[in-house]
Order: structure tokens, then C-alpha cells, then sequence
């Protein structure tokens, strides 16, 4: 992001005072004119004349020796400071990998809306290690931030450090998906979107035929969306489930697993991959062994989109928005940090399903056009 | 005593107006001052510079980290500042009560923070406050609880400063019984405290306590209970920073 350029200090007194405070404050003992000049390196009749001033304003004392200390106003001042100052001012993100836009995406949203509070973000990648992510969460806690947002690598295995940053006083907001541990979380609703995924599918093939499932790693957001999935399948009489292969959210393993089962015969009429990549890797798959079926995923990244433009494999992704993920996870995060109870601790965010006839409209996070 | 740089008032009166709490933008410092637009923004570029005042994106001017920077060497300690800031909320027994944080130097206790309670009080504590420090119950505890030497060192760096009589710097160190007193009571008209003080942290001794300032109506026996409350509030305090 283009900075605005420094203004140029046009009022030289100013920063002599400043220099002027900064060596008193920094002495450990009241300090005499002549240490005080040699110091700050400025013409002895100069720090005479800022001198006057400062303890004019209180903000130095003179004492009875003519000696300096700070004065009562930089407590005063300080104290205002310090009771207006935001109270975000540091925010720790940690996302599961680096592998996915989707977390890159997370980043520049938290990053913009930090930045509107005048906030800076330290961030990390696990690259998928759960014990990383712990180990990130406790760095921030000792740096310390004020506000943790975490994309969870999984629902468990971060209950240590979230208490850690809960007897430091500091939230932790879990986006993407919720987390043990977490104070609360901002995730799509991702029951919505597997719902939406098995209605289209059971449509596509117009309520009959073979379905095969890609799931993914162990956390709810997952799990939610092949609840949704299957909740939705259960209104077709006609649509059979007859794989469900545990992946773990990458395109390399979904389409290792999609060979294995096309290999063996099973025959399959549409896919659900739990996220945009796992569908990639099944279109894949699919592409490879010559088999013409629509394949369904959600994230709406990039490449999907690319293959719903084209005409498939991936025909449809319920999109999500990590941007408002972001967003609205940092504004809990304030909320929490600032004493208000929020109404609820869970907030979930709908999705959209894009299919051939939305996707010109669609602007994704994806760095597409 | 000649105003030799006018700048400096005006910067000072530019922080003073921001110390209120609501953002200003340069036209409105200008109104509020009665100062030329120029001149204030002229200011403000070198007080933003400086980070004694920091811009929002809407281009308002708030107070800036410089003066809690500054604010926070008045204690040995910076950091039992920042805790005491963000942590008094949590503490349910002190909620509600005026607490400040105050620090000897010298012959003298400086409040460095308050925080007002929700009661009526014989006199508002605020930062910048300089008392005699047997005057207050912050002193008291922080004479009773500091070894008698570390005690005598502070009185001679700030003997010629404050002009302490050889008399007042031996009154004072003869508080010093290095004692385990959790924590002091003052009782006297306009001032009736409860201080403990911060044991010390890895940077050393702090020569500073926590004070509660009770309100107008308050039963003495509920003392005790509040004397522990502070006392516990103020080891939390250090230990919270190992």
C-alpha cells in the first residue's frame, strides 16, 4: 500500500523540545543545564530558551538547584494518552498455510481493517501443524498484541494457548471456522454452503444418480459443509452417496484418493470436493482417467472460477468472503477487547453459489480481474 | 521570565486540547485555540512528527505515543504503567473504586495514572499530583517496604532538586523498616487511602504503589478486606510481568 509521504516538521522548537524531554526523562537523577546542553547537542542560549518554555508549560520542573525533571504535565498528558489511546494496537493473525490465497486474502483483510484503527498486524503461517499455530499464539501473547484473530489449522490442540491468552487479557477470535478454546468465532455458514453445494448437484443430475464426497481435515467449518451436503442429498430419493474419501483440503491428495476410487471401478455421476482446491485435485483426476462429470467445490477461488468459465470440470463453488471474515472477525475482536459482550460469540456469514450464469458478475478475492 | 519560544506554548496548548479526548482536525485546533489555520498546521506536521500526536484516516489528531513514552520513565518500571492501565477492570474486588499509581521521588509520591471510581471521594486523585510522600498512604508504603538504602539513594539524587532539609531526608528513611506489611491505611481528614506497595520486578525495586481512594461513605470495617484486595492487586501487578 503507497504510504502518504512524512510531512516535513516545519517548527524546529518542536523537536528541540522533544529532544530536550527526551534526555531529562531518560536520566536517572534531576539533570543541570550544562549536562542537559551537552546531551541534546544544541547551543547552550537555545536549551536556556526551550527550558523557559517547557517549565512555563509545566511539562519540565526547575528545582531549587536549577536542576531539571520532568514535570507534572507529562504524567497529566501521558495519562490522557494512555486513557485514549485505541486499544487495538497490535494484532496477531495466524492462518493455517501459505498455500492457499484464501489465507492471503484473510491477511489483507485483517491488515486494511487494522490499519483503520491506526493498528499494525504481526502474522504467521502453520503450515498445517496445529503445534505451530499453538506456538504462534503464545509468541503473540508474550509480544504482547492486543487482539489474536487465528484461521484455525484444527478444532483442537489450541485450548492451551488461547488460555494462556485469556489470563493475559488478550481475545482470540477464531475465523474460518471455530476453535476450542477461542472467545468467539466469525465463520461462513458453512452448513449453507454444503446445503447449497447438494441442492445444485442433486439438480444438476435432476434427482438421480451417483454421488462421491472428498472431505477434508478435522474442524467444523468441514464438517459443516458435509452435514449441509448430505442434509441436502437426504431431499433426493434418487442420489446415492457411494464414495465419501477423507482428504485433508489439498488438490494432491483429493486427486491420489479420485484415482484410487476411479481405478476401482466405482462408477460416479458428480463430485463434492469440501474446498476449492480438493476440487481441483478431483477435476484432475477426472480429466486424466477421460471422465466427463461436474465437480462441485466451495472457497470460489481462482482457479475454480477459471473452470466454471470454461465449462467444468468444476461447474459451480459456494463462494466465500474472506475479506468479511476479516473484518468482521477484528471488529469482534475490539468489541471483546473493549469489555462489550457481543450478542452472539458465533457470527456466521452466508455464502453465494456461483455457477456459469453468475460468474461474470463475481468479483473474487482470488487477485483475479 | 521571557516566553523565548511561543512555539512551544502552542504546541502545548495543541496537546492540551487533544487531551480531552475527542479527535480535532487542524481547522478545528485553530477555531478551538483561536490560532491562523497555518500556524497550527504547521505544528501539528512537527508535533506528528515528533509522535506526540498521531493523524486518523479522517485526518483528526489525537494524543500520540511520545507522551506515554515520556510519561512511562517517571516510573523505574514502564511496564507496571501499560499493566495497571489494562488489567484494574478485571480486578472484581477494587471494581468501582478510584485507584491511582503513584511513584516516590524524592521527598514526594507523583500519581502517574488514576483511575475514577463510581463513588463520590473527598478530593479527585489525578495524574501529575505531587504530595509530600507522608502525606500519602502510596508513601507510606513504599518508605515501609523498601530497604532503607535503595530508600536514601532516591532521597540524595532529588536532595538538591527539591531541597530536602537533612532533617526531612532522615524522617523519611527512618520509615524504612523493609517490613512485609501487606499494605498501609491513612486515615485522616480529606485522605483516607489504601496503598500497597509493587514488590520488586527483574528491573529492580519500584518505588511504586498502588493507592485506593475510598469514598466519602465507607464503613471502616470493610477496610481489611480492601486492604487485601490492594495488597494482592499489587504483587498481580509485578508477578504479572515475569
Amino acid at each position: 500500500m503507497a504510504m502518504n509521504p512524512p510531512e516535513q516538521p516545519r517548527v524546529p522548537a518542536v523537536s528541540r523540545a522533544a529532544a530536550v524531554l527526551d534526555a531529562v526523562s531518560l536520566s536517572a537523577h534531576p539533570m543541570s543545564l550544562a549536562d542537559l546542553t551537552r546531551a541534546v547537542g544544541l547551543p547552550k542560549s537555545s536549551v536556556v530558551g526551550i527550558c523557559q518554555s517547557l517549565v512555563a508549560e509545566r511539562l519540565l520542573a526547575r528545582g531549587s538547584d536549577g536542576s531539571y525533571a520532568l514535570g507534572p504535565r507529562i504524567a497529566e498528558l501521558g495519562a490522557a494518552a494512555h486513557i485514549h489511546r485505541p486499544l487495538v494496537r497490535k494484532v496477531g493473525l495466524t492462518v493455517p498455510s501459505a498455500a492457499n490465497r484464501f489465507f492471503h486474502a484473510e491477511l489483507e483483510g485483517v491488515q486494511k481493517e487494522a490499519a483503520a484503527m491506526g493498528a499494525v498486524v504481526l502474522d504467521d503461517e502453520a503450515g498445517q501443524d496445529v503445534q505451530r499455530q499453538a506456538a504462534h499464539i503464545t509468541a503473540f501473547v508474550s509480544e504482547p498484541v492486543d487482539l489474536i484473530v487465528v484461521d484455525p489449522v484444527s478444532t483442537e490442540g489450541l485450548e492451551e494457548a488461547c488460555a494462556r491468552a485469556s489470563r493475559a487479557g488478550i481475545p482470540v477470535v477464531s475465523i474460518n471456522g471455530a476453535t476450542t478454546g477461542a472467545d468467539a468465532a466469525v465463520t461462513t455458514d458453512n452448513t449453507e454452503a454444503g446445503f447449497l453445494v447438494g441442492r445444485h448437484i442433486a439438480e444438476l443430475l435432476k434427482g438421480r444418480g451417483t454421488v462421491a464426497l472428498v472431505d477434508g481435515t478435522r474442524v467444523t467449518a468441514v464438517a459443516d459443509r458435509v452435514a449441509g451436503f448430505l442434509s441436502a442429498l437426504h431431499e433426493y430419493r434418487g442420489i446415492h452417496l457411494v464414495s465419501h474419501l477423507a482428504g485433508d483440503n489439498t488438490a494432491a491428495t483429493a486427486r491420489k484418493l479420485v484415482q484410487t476410487m476411479l481405478e476401482s471401478g466405482t462408477r460416479v455421476e458428480a463430485f463434492f470436493g469440501i474446498n476449492d482446491l480438493t476440487a481441483l485435485g478431483i477435476s484432475q483426476a477426472c480429466s486424466e482417467a477421460g471422465l466427463e462429470v461436474p465437480v462441485v467445490g466451495v472457497d470460489g477461488s481462482a482457479p475454480a472460477l477459471d473452470q466454471i468459465r470454461r465449462g467444468g470440470p468444476i461447474v459451480a463453488t459456494a463462494a466465500q468472503d474472506p475479506y468479511r471474515l476479516a473484518r468482521a472477525g477484528v471488529r469482534l475482536g475490539v468489541q471483546l477487547r473493549s469489555g462489550i459482550q457481543p450478542r452472539q460469540r458465533t457470527i456466521l456469514l452466508p455464502t453465494t453459489l456461483i455457477t456459469p450464469g453468475q460468474v461474470h458478475d463475481y468479483r473474487s478475492w482470488d487477485g483475479e480481474q | 521570565m521571557s516566553a523565548a519560544t511561543p512555539a512551544i506554548a502552542r504546541a502545548t496548548a495543541i496537546l492540551g486540547a487533544l487531551a480531552t479526548g475527542d479527535p480535532m482536525t487542524a481547522s478545528e485546533l485553530a477555531a478551538h485555540l483561536d490560532l491562523q489555520k497555518s500556524s497550527v498546521s504547521d505544528l501539528c506536521g512537527s508535533l506528528l512528527a515528533e509522535h506526540f500526536i498521531r493523524k486518523d484516516s479522517d485526518g483528526s489528531f489525537t494524543l500520540g505515543k511520545r507522551l506515554e513514552e515520556l510519561a512511562s520513565r517517571l516510573i523505574p518500571d514502564a511496564r507496571i504503567l501499560d499493566s495497571f492501565t489494562n488489567t484494574v477492570a478485571e480486578q472484581v474486588e477494587l471494581d468501582g473504586f478510584a485507584l491511582t499509581l503513584e511513584v516516590l521521588r524524592g521527598a514526594e509520591t507523583l500519581t502517574v495514572a488514576a483511575r475514577l471510581g463510581s463513588q463520590p471521594l473527598p478530593l479527585t486523585p489525578r495524574p501529575g499530583t505531587r504530595t509530600p510522600a507522608l502525606a500519602t498512604a502510596a508513601g507510606l508504603a513504599i518508605l515501609v517496604g523498601t530497604p532503607r538504602p535503595l530508600i536514601e539513594k532516591v532521597l540524595s539524587e532529588f536532595a538538591a532538586h527539591q531541597a530536602i532539609p537533612a532533617e526531612k531526608a532522615e524522617e523519611l528513611a527512618a520509615h524504612t523498616r523493609n517490613e512485609r506489611r501487606d499494605y498501609q491505611f491513612l486515615d485522616e481528614r480529606d485522605t483516607r487511602q489504601i496503598a500497597a506497595l509493587i514488590p520488586a520486578t527483574q528491573a529492580g525495586p519500584t518505588f511504586t504503589a498502588v493507592s485506593l481512594h475510598l469514598p466519602v461513605y465507607f464503613p471502616s470495617e470493610g477496610v481489611e478486606s480492601l486492604g487485601e484486595a490492594v495488597a494482592t492487586y499489587a504483587r498481580r501487578l509485578s508477578t504479572d510481568l515475569a
